[in-house]
């Protein structure tokens, strides 16, 4: 069974052309220090090709 | 349906054997909208458990839109449009059916539109009521959702109990109640047909808004709290590095939804 803790569930593939934003709501003391995440494990079908975010500098929403 | 890591969406995720157009999960129950196969078009809600077998179906009315469960995973909605899709909410004329289900059994607990709707005190029902777009609070009975009459939008905050829906706020499209349950990130209508909408957070104790200054186009979804600071949402293809601090996530993705 795959670890879902602390995952994100997406409707996808590679022919979608579109992707995730992601974006500040408010001012934020940043992004908060992590414990070494699970791992999810392929459950079936094949890998599908990801990006990863980057650091977001903390800025007002106004 | 796929997964991700969310402290490390470059790792390898997994692939589920789910199809799915939108998805909502939490507390170990998931829904899947999807359309199934054959000539004509039809749309199921597939539940699933948290290892991602198939259980109850619900057939669907219409092309799937949104759909949330609750934290507590007692209650999912759906939202179909039941006409009006090729322009989706942006349309002049459209028709959406929201619906309860339990989550445990699939069964259909209402249709929003059997909920009786007050408005400064006062009952408020006409013909071209419709519901879409429901976020669900910690406690399971208590729901936000969008209504549209006579050319507005509003805000509805409902109590699934009491069969109760109460008009708070005007002009707000697909809302989203952040984990903490203190403000909702939603849709609101800014322009014209072409650009018609701008994120915009409400904070629910002063009832004050403020628009999102991470993203400056037009977006046409429900979004999803990624933290109490953070919001995730789909878009098509574009730099969104020029108009604020959003950041590609995830890449050929959409409808996404933290497992917390």
């Amino acid at each position: 069974m795959p670890r879902l803790n602390r995952t994100v569930l997406v409707s996808g593939g590679l022919a979608l052309a579109a992707f995730l934003a992601i974006g500040f709501t408010l001012a934020s003391p940043g992004r908060r220090a992590a414990p070494a995440p699970p791992r999810p494990e392929p459950v079936a079908g094949g890998d599908v090709a990801a990006s990863g975010t980057q650091d977001l500098a903390p800025t007002r929403a106004d | 349906m796929s997964l991700a890591s969310i402290e490390d969406p470059d790792a390898p995720f997994g692939v589920t054997n789910l199809e799915c157009d939108r998805i909502a999960y939490a507390a170990g129950r998931g829904i899947c909208l999807r359309e199934t196969g054959g000539l004509l078009s039809r749309f199921e809600a597939v539940l699933f458990d948290s290892a991602f077998r198939p259980g109850a179906t619900v057939k669907l009315d219409g092309n799937p839109s949104r759909t949330r469960i609750s934290p507590d995973g007692r209650f999912g909605a759906i939202t179909v449009f039941l006409t009006g899709q090729a322009h989706g909410y942006a349309s002049a004329s459209f028709s959406t059916k929201t619906t309860l289900l339990e989550m445990s059994s699939g069964t259909v607990v209402s249709d929003l539109e059997q909920f009786q709707t007050w408005r400064d005190g006062e009952k408020f029902s006409a013909a071209d009521f419709n519901f879409w777009g429901v976020t669900f609070a910690r406690d399971s009975n208590t729901l936000y959702a969008s209504l549209w009459s006579a050319k507005k939008t509003y805000l509805v905050g409902g109590d699934v109990a009491a069969r109760k829906l109460t008009v708070l706020r005007e002009n707000v499209e697909c809302p989203s109640l952040s984990p903490d349950n203190r403000r909702i990130a939603f849709k609101k209508r800014v322009g014209g047909d072409l650009a018609p909408w701008r994120f915009y957070v409400l904070d629910l104790a002063t009832m004050t808004e403020h628009p999102l200054a991470a993203e400056a186009r037009s977006i046409d979804d429900q979004i999803e709290w990624f933290d109490d600071s953070h919001v995730l949402y789909g878009a098509s293809r574009g730099p969104v590095d020029a108009g604020g601090p959003a950041r590609a996530f995830l890449l050929q993705a959409t409808s996404p939804i933290v497992v917390r």
